[in-house]
């Protein structure tokens, strides 16, 4: 059976394709940005020595990360409407779900990488005479960043890829794009292949761009 | 026994071994000194090819291991090596590390690698610990397991890199006095070290390597004596090292 | 962990507002006051209501909306009036009418007493027909030929239930699946992994003359059912309802509904100028000579009851509900004895076994590729063989595995025959066994570059081959390394099995949708699921715990010389 390649066309792009490439990259900046930054405090939250705070960071990273991302897109989108009384948007609810569970994994890899510091470097900074919150933000964090760096790059690609569950709440996004226009021209198969097409492509070339990265950062090959 | 010809090797632009050139015959013990770089590493492990190397030749007996054409494995079952680290196989008790090789290259039954296996454990002291796994031993007595592995294989020549400078003080004797045992048998030894003490008592030739060439290649007791005949940089050496 | 439990035990059982009950602005006041109105619309539901691309909806359901958007305009006496649509499915529209997301839904919604409980309908300008689309010379011509075949319809539907409930009537066993979406459930037909299609006649109309060659269908079988399809609105708000309905009569009265009829069902339509070629059915002019919410039982000659229930707060029982009839079972694990009508409760647990058979195939296949694959990239040097592997490892990791699957289920059937007879399940393994494998690989690769150099030059040096070095040195260190990052991926693919239920294998996910549409309790079973996801989690992490501790080399807890016992105990 061969493909119908009049499928192909600029039209295509524009009428749906464009819009729900959009609306994935804005979903995945808006989770990346969210994530990092509450991320970071849930880490340090999580290796702290207070227990009450270190067992709840605890509960909440583990369970974003024990259940399927389709199901806490289907939670949120059925939950957060009844519970602050207001309707919320799909494209809404994909936002919040995304921000507070790539935060869970964000923590995670922030955490392997304050914890990977030899211990020496922070109490060289308390030894100095700084505060705790000093030595972190200027001696522990900025070092674990730098090591943590792709992996955390490598996680955005993951979660731009992630960001095709939507459909399981209806919201507009990429692969959405060429499904609707694959089942309105009627051509599945030209629109499935090239949404695999599509992701790899960029995908791809966003893993070469961490492996320089990470080889500007000297850090290919070693081990930790 | 051994003959090094020419050999030559570069890293990229930068060449690490230039043009060495020796001859080991059965029953020496040589030992290999020289400031760190100096290609001493390199080229003790060029000798059983883990090392490549663009030119030059190398002979173990009749076996050319320049020639591509050569079973490496085969040339390597026949030459012993010690490492700095040790290298014993951490996922294996110091019995399966000694019969390991034993069985699979050489094809040996387990019950004679076994043997074999405890003959030489007990030749360095460590037939106690036959079970225990290499983390739970110190490291001189791992190092010392690492010795009575190679021997294992019935090698021709051993070649030890650096053997005792991973280790803390107290443990350096014990390593030495198999070493020196060993020698004492007749065992054909290349040695790569900074025990010059060792190296009067035990060794019957010194080689000093600076900057990737051999710059001395005599006897012992040539080297030491007549220290003075010796070039500068020799001198020089020789003089920080005997002053500790 | 088990904390973790108890927090989401503890969160879902608190009560929520019950079901559009609270006290909200009428939706008449809200249209006047946003001056907007918010209308539900489908994607691609036959020529009812469909995306022309870009944001735009066109339709005969969605022209009637329009209609009635413009006479509440004129009727609020507004200026301007925004008309904002926001795309549904099956599964949500219920629930984004109730919370008031949208105003009216203008899809292919059929009047039940069922959905009665949580929404209004206005009065019905389309009654559809439930019939079957067959290939054409399948042979199948009525429902009594589906003895042994496979039937698929669209999750969260009408039909299935319709369906479920005739079969009883007639006792003929078939195969259920399910289409996340009629043109995915259209797709299963054409493709050969179903018989036939049962849905909504206008629907089958329009997937058929959309598809590559339409001459290869046809609609057959007796009505199983007329359905009225209505449009949706809030339940509480009686005169949003009566403007809506007064709207739809003065289109009845100014000859309207005929014209739009030839407009969207019997000319060429957007986007690509298709005709639906479908007929206006006596049903349908009956409905529009005398108008009226009827829901559908009323137009049936059989009952099918919902296991809808409407208590406050939580209900739990309703795992205890058969699927058929809506009533509590004695057996809440479902015996065979009622006809076959099983239990919501024995539905999860062949939800979970599936999910846990599809994850648990995948596990394996990704395992038996991914690690000899990771292996052999540490050692070969053979530029071409080197850079294949790299590009299968690249290829599977960069490609979502949503994707994937289509393109395994779908698209590799076309040019690879063979493919069409493996069943759903195996196919969706085989797509997420080779996702995890490139992951896997990556993962092989850097247990094994992270043991020192001198472990690999030490077995050399020995005398032992290549192939000897890897077996008997370095993969049982390097195995033991990675026991954490393959508990991640264990974990994980249990968690990726749920893009299954897109190709519609019956796993956990696909439960909690249609239960979820089917039973109205989404809460309940949203609960259970999740549930039961977490507790797999758990079990899979502990289970390989329990591994490591078990493989653990001794001697690589206590403070060591030996350098590379010591970078082996690091995770």
């Amino acid at each position: 059976m061969s493909l119908d390649l009049s499928f192909y066309s600029w039209q295509l792009v524009t009428d749906y394709l464009a819009k729900g490439f959009i609306f994935s990259l804005k979903l995945t900046s808006c989770a990346t940005l969210f994530g990092i930054f509450f991320g970071v405090f849930l880490a340090l939250a999580r290796i702290s020595k207070f227990k009450s705070l270190s067992r709840s960071a605890a509960t909440y990273i583990n369970t974003m990360r024990a259940v399927p991302l389709v199901m806490l897109i289907l939670w949120f989108y059925l939950l957060v409407p009844l519970f602050i009384g207001r309707p919320i948007g799909a494209e809404l609810s994909a936002y919040l779900t995304f921000s507070l569970f790539e935060a869970a994994f964000f923590a995670e890899i922030i955490r392997s990488g304050i914890q990977a510091l030899p211990r020496g470097q922070t109490m060289a900074g308390l030894a100095l005479g700084m505060t705790y919150r000093q030595t972190v933000r200027y001696v522990i964090l900025p070092q674990a960043f730098r090591h943590t760096t792709p992996i955390l790059l490598t996680q955005v690609i993951v979660l731009f890829q992630d960001t095709s569950l939507v459909y399981a709440i209806g919201a507009y996004d990429w692969l959405k794009g060429f499904e609707i226009a694959g089942k309105n021209y009627g051509r599945p198969i030209e629109a499935y292949l090239l949404a695999a097409l599509s992701y790899f492509v960029v995908c791809f070339a966003l893993s070469r761009l961490v492996l320089i990265l990470k080889n500007r950062l000297g850090m290919n090959g070693a081990s930790a | 026994m051994i003959k090094i010809a020419k050999v030559s090797k570069w890293y990229g632009s930068f060449q690490v071994l230039k043009d060495c050139t020796t001859e080991i015959a059965k029953g020496d013990v040589v030992v290999i000194c020289g400031p760190s770089g100096s290609g001493k590493s390199t080229l003790i492990k060029t000798i059983n090819a883990l090392e490549p190397f663009q030119s030059g030749e190398i002979w173990i007996g009749d076996t050319a291991v320049h020639d591509p054409r050569t079973d490496l494995p085969k040339l390597r079952s026949h030459v012993g090596m010690v490492f700095q680290n040790f290298e014993l196989f951490p996922h294996l008790s110091v019995t399966e590390n000694l019969t390991l090789a034993q069985v699979k290259v050489l094809g040996r039954s387990s019950e004679d690698a076994r043997e074999r296996g405890l003959k030489y454990l007990h030749r360095v002291g460590m037939t106690a610990h036959q079970n225990k796994y290499p983390g739970q031993l110190s490291g001189g007595q791992q190092q010392r397991v690492a010795i009575a592995r190679a021997l294992c294989m019935d090698p021709v020549v051993m070649l030890f890199d650096e053997p005792t400078s991973a280790l803390d003080p107290e443990m350096v004797g014990e390593v030495l006095e198999v070493m020196s045992t060993l020698a004492a048998e007749g065992m054909t030894m290349l040695c790569v070290t900074h025990e010059m003490g060792f190296a009067r008592r035990v060794s019957n030739r010194v080689i000093f390597m600076d900057q990737g060439a051999i710059i001395e290649d005599c006897k012992t007791d040539e080297f030491f004596r007549d220290a003075g005949e010796r070039s500068p940089r020799a001198r020089d050496f020789l003089a920080k090292i005997m002053s500790h | 962990m088990l904390r973790t439990i108890l927090v989401v035990t503890l969160f879902s059982l608190a009560p929520p507002e019950s079901y559009g009950q609270s006290s909200r602005p009428s939706t008449l006041e809200k249209i006047k006051e946003t001056e907007t109105i918010t209308l539900g619309v489908r994607d691609s539901s036959g020529a009812l209501s469909f995306t022309t691309g870009y944001g735009q909806y066109d339709g005969y359901q969605v022209e009637i909306c329009r209609r009635i958007a413009s006479d509440i305009k004129s009727r609020l006496g507004l200026s301007n009036l925004k008309v904002k649509y926001i795309a549904v499915s099956s599964q949500n529209r219920i629930s984004l009418v109730q919370n008031g997301t949208i105003d009216l839904e203008c899809g292919s919604t059929t009047n039940t007493l069922a959905r009665q409980r949580d929404v209004a309908f206005a009065n019905s300008v389309f009654i559809e027909e439930v019939r079957m689309a067959v290939r054409r010379g399948s042979g199948i011509s009525s429902i009594g030929d589906l003895g042994g075949k496979t039937i698929v319809s669209t999750t969260g539907s009408q039909p299935v239930q319709i369906l479920r409930a005739r079969a009883r009537g007639v006792d003929i066993e078939f195969k259920t699946i399910y289409g996340k979406d009629h043109a995915d459930s259209f797709l299963l037909l054409e493709t050969g992994r179903a018989d036939a299609f049962v849905m909504d006649a206008s629907i089958l109309a329009g997937n058929i003359a959309n598809s590559r060659n339409p001459g290869l269908f046809e609609i057959v079988g007796e009505p199983l059912s007329l359905e009225p399809i209505a449009i949706m609105l809030r339940r509480d708000d009686p005169e949003f309802k009566s403007v809506v309905n007064k709207s739809i009569e003065s289109l009845i009265a100014q000859g309207e509904l005929p014209r739009l009829w030839n407009k969207w069902f019997l000319r060429p339509i957007p986007p690509n100028g298709r005709i639906m070629g479908l007929q206006l059915s006596e049903a349908t002019k009956q409905a529009w000579e005398t108008p009226s919410d009827k829901p559908a039982e009323q137009y049936r000659n059989f009952s099918i009851e919902s296991a809808t229930t409407h208590q406050g707060g939580m209900d739990f029982g309703i795992f205890c509900r058969g699927i058929t009839t809506g009533r509590i079972m004695d057996d809440c694990l479902g015996s065979r004895a009622d006809h076959g009508d099983t239990t919501y409760l024995r539905w999860l647990l062949s939800a979970w076994r599936w999910t846990l058979v599809v994850a648990g195939i995948g596990f394996v296949v990704a395992l038996m590729i991914g690690l000899p694959v990771g292996a052999l990239r540490t050692v070969v040097t053979a530029k071409w063989l080197a850079g294949s592997l790299t590009l299968f490892t690249e290829l599977f990791r960069n490609v979502p595995i949503l994707v994937q699957v289509f393109i395994w289920y779908f698209v590799v059937p076309n040019f690879i025959s063979l493919f069409k007879s493996v069943p759903a399940y195996l196919v969706v393994s085989l797509g997420l066994g080779l996702f995890t494998a490139a992951r896997i690989s990556e993962q092989m690769r850097a247990g094994i570059l992270a043991i020192p150099r001198g472990q690999f030059q030490a077995a050399k040096a020995l005398g032992l081959s290549t192939a000897q070095c890897y077996r008997y040195v370095l993969m049982p260190v390097a195995l033991r390394i990675i026991i954490p990052p393959l508990t991640s991926e264990a974990m994980n693919i249990i968690k990726n099995s749920a893009v299954a239920f897109a190709v519609s294998v019956p796993e956990l996910t696909m439960f909690a949708m249609q239960a979820q549409e089917e039973t109205a309790r989404g809460l309940e079973v949203y609960a259970a699921v999740t549930m039961i996801y977490i507790l797999s989690a758990l079990s899979v992490n502990r289970l390989l715990n329990f591994v490591e501790i078990q493989t653990r080399i001794p001697g690589t807890n206590n403070h060591s010389n030996d350098a590379s016992a010591a970078k082996a105990a690091r995770p």
